[in-house]
């Protein structure tokens, strides 16, 4: 069982109680969401087609009533007292989350249960709670959304550990039960596995890294690989434990070497899920290794030359960030390459998913300061323009069934303008043109990277955006340049409208952030310092001269 | 000025659907007016901007990064807004005739609204992102312009085709512009005010160097990715698919010198470092002499024009690696004049005959004198003929280049050469149509429309004529009385490009004319030879057929062999790498995992003291490992799944003999009981599923082995090396210690689990409950889908 001798170390226990406490009101929005969610349970097995309609509602309200929470019980001394490692990270990021959140509940909603109530509707079917899995839905949802958030604020190890599959568990039943088709199952089947097999290797890197720093708590996981570093080195078995760690994790961000699953998974899973499994794991990943890389730091460490003298380095551990720089370049390249010969609409945003991981990896090496606001920036412009060109796929089907093919989206600006014009906005944005939304993310990114001396990464980066290009272009070009094929006139807007509200918000939202930018990236500046003290010193070192 | 231009143009182009629904006929000379009155307020400024007096604002963006919406209008930046301004409104009168009743005229002209906008934007942006952000815009705009015909598939490859050179080469150029943001800011933060760089001593420091470098040459792949420069010039000549009013305006005045635009902006601060002069040298000499070559052998119109203006921007960029800022301000303000007309007339006669090939017509001057008047004085300008402006152009441009000192000769045999083929082009495209014997009207062009063939060609109402006569009297009036607007423009223009502000030399056609010089006879020398030439073009094409297929410039075979490449990479990737089935896929990771930690364990390893792990084992560690070693070779060997089941059982079963030798009691029962429920469950499993049917074959058995060997020992080497570490003091006596006092509780077990980590246990509880939630979903759902087939 897991022990933490600093708990115990503290002689005095008013103390620890005083650190349980502030730890229990930071997460008071992560219990509204789980009453949201058991709320959502019961719901959804009501009797009443209406209380079962009014599920994803309930979904929204939560996440809506926990993002006007976070501010209220996230203050910067509560979140001294928890003893964070980054104090203000749960802040932005948990309202950003639960704003995303919001979008991707309305992307899904008239997804589970189609059939079944139609069947119920029409007295086809009696009624059957156990037939219904609305309930079931956006309970994993809210649950797996709660993981995400509770991320942010992890403290320990453990905390961390269990976030993160708090996060996960509900993703692999959430694809399966998505939609009636065996593909559904099959991806379900081979993402358990593999996260299975991840999940391993980060817990091994986790225990390699207690066994290195004698403690679970971030903060002083920290102080230890500090004096470590000091005293000549970071120990091999901090550095190891790190990699495994990076490497598990990067299963959950859908970077390479673990990326297999990603394309299959995205595809299998019905449209709405996609778009959940592409951001909300996706940020839980980024979110931890933003942590795991905080407790060894960017700065203080050293490599031996030759001769035996002993050369201190800006950045992380030359290990770390060379596992990190490969894991990088082979992501963003991966998945652009792979992107390019897609013909389902689909898998093309699933394999372009993956080398969005690997643009953000650029600002976790290049560490605090622009690199991780660029991070979180980029996260936050990644989950809007993602969800809205998915959100865009769900709002279509033909003949019922979702639509996947790039084919399908031929001429769609001639029946659905506004739709092919979100389409091409948030194409736009995936690619980086200004000034849309992932421009500015691009931007930060760039810079971050290249103040920290990552020119080769931004070429890289660079390149494989211009790959990027050619394969988004198809969704800017077949909506608004092409003829509908007849295949596409068969194509029509789901039951649902929501959906497309969400697309339509998605696109707005990319076309008007960019106005906010100053704003968010000092909210982000906030959220990624250290201590309120370190904040001061990143806002001085980064700060350009006055306009 | 500027921001109110720009206001201006985003207000018509919101307007512009609007207005052409509501006054259809009239719609292109209500849009173009006011912006010709904008042209007048920029034409105003001239003498102060000469006088060297900039209009410059700015609004903070992001002021901690020290961005701005900053715009500044010098001596560069207004010769473009002036050019976007006159030469915008024609195109738009142009497209109000020549698309007159097509469906989404409303829409082409707002996108050439936007366009003029996003022009205007990108050359009085005094801010790197900015700037880039109008440069992006113009080839997005640029691409849904060219794709206007959007029911041709030439049209949509065309359109898509340039939007991926300039905008993939724009993000060449983002790399490039941040590099020299940073650069220029010496570590206070990135410099990304424009004027801010160009007065920044860091750039030429060596410490600089580092990043510089990379930015020259990403910085000019943007450039010439967006001016048309060899090898990536052929997206230009694929872009005459567009309607004319587009190629008038973006690809012959505006949009392709947004490259060379960029260049002369960062010359003051670029300009004489060797790398950067001899990369615009060496491309633009190639592109000059190429493209002018490619030029000479074409006979369609725009096809002339467009390989033409790909040599213009050459020479163009040759001379801002000459560092001669004056020739290429008045070769640049030239070129656009002369090309500009000449795409209007290439248009109109496209138009009117319906023919696209020069050598086709001929005697039209009769039937559209005035539209053979324009075409005349432009082709004569572009000819470098005297007293245009075209000939001051030239002239200047040879001047520059026999000043270069030795490596000027072969650049003035470059220019000399590709001053005759110009000739030719300009004989052919603007000459020829109109001269001779005059059309036989009754015959029957396989391009013509039989409603358009009783009237026959005749010149254009004035919306469509307005544009060519104006430019290409503009060109005469310049050549003639430079003084009038020319002279201005060209100064200030020029000391935008160098710096400070050149020397005054004649630049009227005469001055320049006498006292004659060699840079005179040689161009005199290149007209005649020009004009030969053109009489023997026959004869030359037939001679250089040869070349012309061993050269790369044929039609664009290599975008296509790039593109080709690049799925190929794309298929290979996804083969090879993607993991298709759930095995490939933990293959892979697997290896991967390996190969990483393998490589970071052996680059600083630990090595682990084999001998002292070895120290105090007994017989009884022997035989337990010696179990656990056979079940794990006998699991994949047994061949049913009952019998590995079994076997991994005995694995498990040897693990907690190991936890109960070395003193862990309690995890040893936590472990069988865990081993015993899991080969339970997976018996009962098992039972369920059909017979292993295929067993994989002898070499995919050996790499799987090899693969699991691997995993296997560098976990076992990392056990090793951490056994080693004892250093740290367990934590389990402090707990023993705290238990009761802290506690109140005796069993330390449950004090962790229910008090120590009492949070950390609430977590699992949840994950679990999720998790056994999750279980009753899916079982649901499996019932549901047996009731329901």
């Amino acid at each position: 069982m897991s022990v933490a001798p600093v708990l115990l170390a503290q002689a005095d226990a008013a103390g620890a109680a005083a650190v349980t406490l502030a730890r229990l009101i930071l997460v008071v929005p992560e219990m509204v969401l789980l009453t949201g969610a058991v709320v959502a349970t019961i719901l959804g097995l009501s009797r009443s087609r209406a209380l079962r309609d009014a599920t994803p509602a309930a979904v929204v309200i939560s996440l809506l009533a926990a993002m006007l929470l976070v501010p209220l019980v996230h203050t910067p001394e509560r979140a001294e007292a928890a003893g964070l490692l980054m104090p203000m990270l749960g802040k932005p990021v948990r309202m950003a989350i639960c704003a995303i959140g919001a979008m991707l509940c309305l992307v899904s909603i008239g997804l589970v249960d189609r059939r079944i109530e139609a069947a119920f509707a029409s007295g086809r079917a009696a009624f059957d709670p156990i037939r219904v899995i609305r309930g079931e839905y956006y309970a994993f949802f809210l649950l797996s959304v709660t993981g995400l958030m509770l991320v942010s604020t992890a403290n320990d190890l453990i905390w961390l550990f269990l976030a993160l599959e708090l996060t996960s568990l509900p993703t692999y039943i959430m694809v399966a039960i998505s939609r009636p088709s065996r593909r559904a199952l099959e991806a379900a089947v081979k993402y358990f596995f593999l996260g299975a097999l991840a999940t391993a290797t980060f817990l091994y890197g986790f225990a390699m890294l207690y066994g290195a720093a004698g403690t679970l708590i971030l903060t002083e996981m920290r102080d230890v690989f500090a004096a470590q570093a000091a005293a000549g080195g970071l120990g091999i078995l901090a550095v190891l434990g790190l990699i495994l760690a990076i490497l598990g994790v990067a299963y959950k961000i859908a970077a390479a070497p673990m990326h297999f699953y990603a394309a299959d998974v995205y595809e299998g899973a019905a449209s709405p899920v996609t778009a959940f499994l592409a951001f909300v794991p996706k940020a839980a990943g980024m979110l931890a290794l933003m942590l795991l890389l905080g407790t060894v730091g960017w700065h203080g460490h050293s490599v031996v030359d030759d001769s035996g003298a002993r050369i201190f380095h800006d950045g992380l551990p030359r290990a770390v960030l060379y596992a990190l720089w490969i894991i990088a370049a082979m992501t963003m390249t991966l998945g652009n390459v792979g992107a390019l010969l897609q013909s389902s609409a689909k898998r093309m945003l699933a394999y372009s998913s993956i080398a969005h991981s690997g643009y953000m990896i650029i600002g976790l090496i290049a560490g605090p300061g622009l690199g991780l606001n660029s991070v979180l920036f980029y996260l936050l412009a990644y989950g809007v323009m993602n969800t809205a060109a998915f959100a865009i796929l769900a709002g279509l089907e033909r003949q019922g069934e979702e639509i996947e093919s790039l084919a399908d989206l031929a001429g769609l600006a001639r029946r659905h303008p506004l739709l092919a014009a979100a389409m091409a906005i948030s194409a736009g944005s995936l690619i980086g043109l200004p000034p849309l939304l992932g421009f500015w993310g691009k931007l930060y990114l760039f810079i971050g990277g290249i103040q920290a001396g990552q020119i080769g990464l931004v070429i890289i980066a660079c390149i494989n955006s211009a790959i990027s290009a050619w394969y988004y272009l198809r969704l800017v070009g077949l909506p608004l340049l092409s003829p509908p094929t007849p295949q596409a006139e068969a194509v029509v807007p789901t039951p649902s409208i929501w959906p497309r509200v969400a697309a339509l918000s998605g696109a707005a939202a990319i076309l008007l952030l960019p106005l906010l930018v100053q704003p968010l990236v000092e909210a982000a500046q906030g959220a990624t310092s250290a201590t309120p003290a370190d904040f001061a010193v990143v806002l001085r070192g980064a700060g350009a001269p006055a306009p | 000025m500027a921001l109110l231009a720009l206001a201006v143009l985003v207000v018509l182009a919101v307007a512009a659907p609007f207005v052409q629904r509501a006054a259809p006929r009239r719609a292109g000379a209500i849009l173009a007016a006011p912006i010709l009155l904008l042209a007048a307020g920029f034409l105003a400024e001239l003498p102060a901007v000469a006088g060297g007096t900039f209009a410059s604002s700015s609004w903070p963006w992001i002021p901690d990064l020290g961005i701005a919406f900053a715009l500044r209008v010098d001596g560069l930046a207004l010769l473009f807004a002036i050019l976007v301004c006159t030469v915008g409104p024609f195109s738009i009168l142009h497209a109000g005739e020549s698309l007159a009743g097509h469906p989404r005229l409303g829409r082409f002209q707002s996108t050439l609204l936007c366009f003029m906008a996003a022009m205007l934007g990108l050359v009085v942006a005094d801010d790197l992102i900015l700037l880039f952000a109008f440069w992006e815009l113009t080839s997005f705009t640029s691409f849904l312009l060219i794709g206007f015909d959007r029911e041709r598939a030439d049209a949509r490859r065309a359109a898509l085709q340039a939007l991926l050179v300039t905008g993939g080469g724009g993000l060449a150029l983002l790399a490039g512009l941040l590099l020299l943001a940073i650069a220029a800011g010496t570590g206070s933060g990135p410099v990304f005010s424009v004027q801010g760089l160009l007065e920044s001593e860091a750039l030429r420091e060596p410490a600089a160097w580092p990043l510089v470098g990379p930015a020259i040459v990403l910085v000019l792949a943007g450039c010439f990715a967006k001016s048309a420069m060899v090898p990536l010039h052929f997206w230009l000549p694929n872009a005459m698919e567009a309607p004319t009013p587009v190629s008038a305006l973006l690809h012959s005045s505006t949009m392709v010198k947004a490259g060379v635009y960029l260049a002369a902006r960062l010359s003051p601060a670029l300009g004489g470092i060797a790398l950067w002069d001899n990369l615009l040298l060496g491309f633009g000499a190639v592109t000059m002499l190429g493209a002018a070559f490619a030029a000479s052998r074409h006979s369609q119109l725009k096809k002339i024009l467009a390989y033409t203006t790909v040599s213009s921007l050459g020479l163009l960029m040759l001379l801002l690696g000459l560092g001669a800022a004056k020739a290429a301000a008045a070769y640049l303000l030239a070129h656009a004049l002369f090309k500009g007309c000449l795409f209007y007339c290439a248009g109109i006669l496209t138009e009117e005959t319906h023919v696209k090939y020069a050598e086709k017509l001929s005697g039209l001057a009769r039937l559209m004198p005035m539209t053979a008047v324009a075409a005349i004085l432009g082709a004569l300008s572009m000819a470098g003929a005297f007293p245009l402006f075209g000939f001051s152009g030239k002239e200047l441009a040879l001047k520059a280049e026999l000043a270069a000192g030795s490596f000027g000769l072969p650049l003035v045999i470059a220019t000399v050469v590709t001053a005759i083929f110009t000739v030719l082009a300009a004989v052919l495209a603007g000459i020829k149509p109109f001269v001779g014997a005059p059309p036989r009207l009754d015959e029957p062009s396989a391009e013509s429309h039989a409603d358009d063939r009783a009237a026959g060609p005749r010149d254009p109402a004035w919306p469509r004529l307005l544009g060519p006569l104006v430019l290409a009297g503009a060109g005469l009036v310049a050549g003639l009385a430079p003084g009038l607007f020319a002279k201005p423009m060209v100064m200030s223009t020029a000391a935008s490009i160098a710096g400070s502000a050149v020397p005054e030399s004649p630049l009227s056609a005469l001055g320049l004319l006498w006292p004659p010089t060699l840079a005179t006879a040689l161009s005199i020398a290149a007209l005649v030879l020009g004009i030969v030439l053109f009489a023997l073009r026959g004869a030359w094409r037939r001679a250089t057929d040869p070349i012309a297929a061993a050269s790369a410039f044929g039609p664009d075979r290599r975008w296509n062999a790039a593109l080709d490449g690049l799925m190929a990479t794309g298929r290979l990737v996804a083969t090879l790498l993607r993991g298709p089935t759930l095995t490939g896929a933990v293959r892979g990771a697997l290896i991967a995992i390996v190969a990483i930690i393998g490589l970071a364990a052996w680059r600083a390893g630990p090595r682990p003291d084999l001998k002292e792990a070895a120290e105090g084992t007994t017989l009884l560690d022997g035989a337990v490992v010696a179990v656990l070693v056979i079940s794990a070779i006998a699991a994949p060997m047994v061949g049913s799944r009952m019998g590995t089941i079994a076997v991994l059982g005995g694995a498990g079963a040897a693990l907690a003999a190991v936890f109960l030798l070395y003193g862990a009691p309690d995890l040893s029962m936590t472990t069988i009981a865990v081993e015993t429920l899991v080969v339970v469950i997976a018996s009962l499993v098992a039972a369920q599923l059909p017979r292993i049917k295929t067993i994989s074959g002898a070499a995919a058995r050996i790499r799987d082995l090899g693969i699991a060997a691997s995993f296997g020992l560098l976990v076992g080497w990392l056990a090793l090396s951490v056994a080693g570490r004892s250093e740290l003091k367990p934590v389990s006596d402090e707990h023993v210690l705290r238990s009761v006092p802290e506690a109140y509780g005796r069993n330390v077990v449950n004090v962790i689990l229910v008090d120590f980590r009492a949070l950390d246990t609430l977590g699992e509880i949840f994950v679990l409950g999720a998790a056994a939630v999750g279980v009753t979903a899916m079982l649901g759902t499996a019932r549901r889908r047996g009731a329901t087939p």
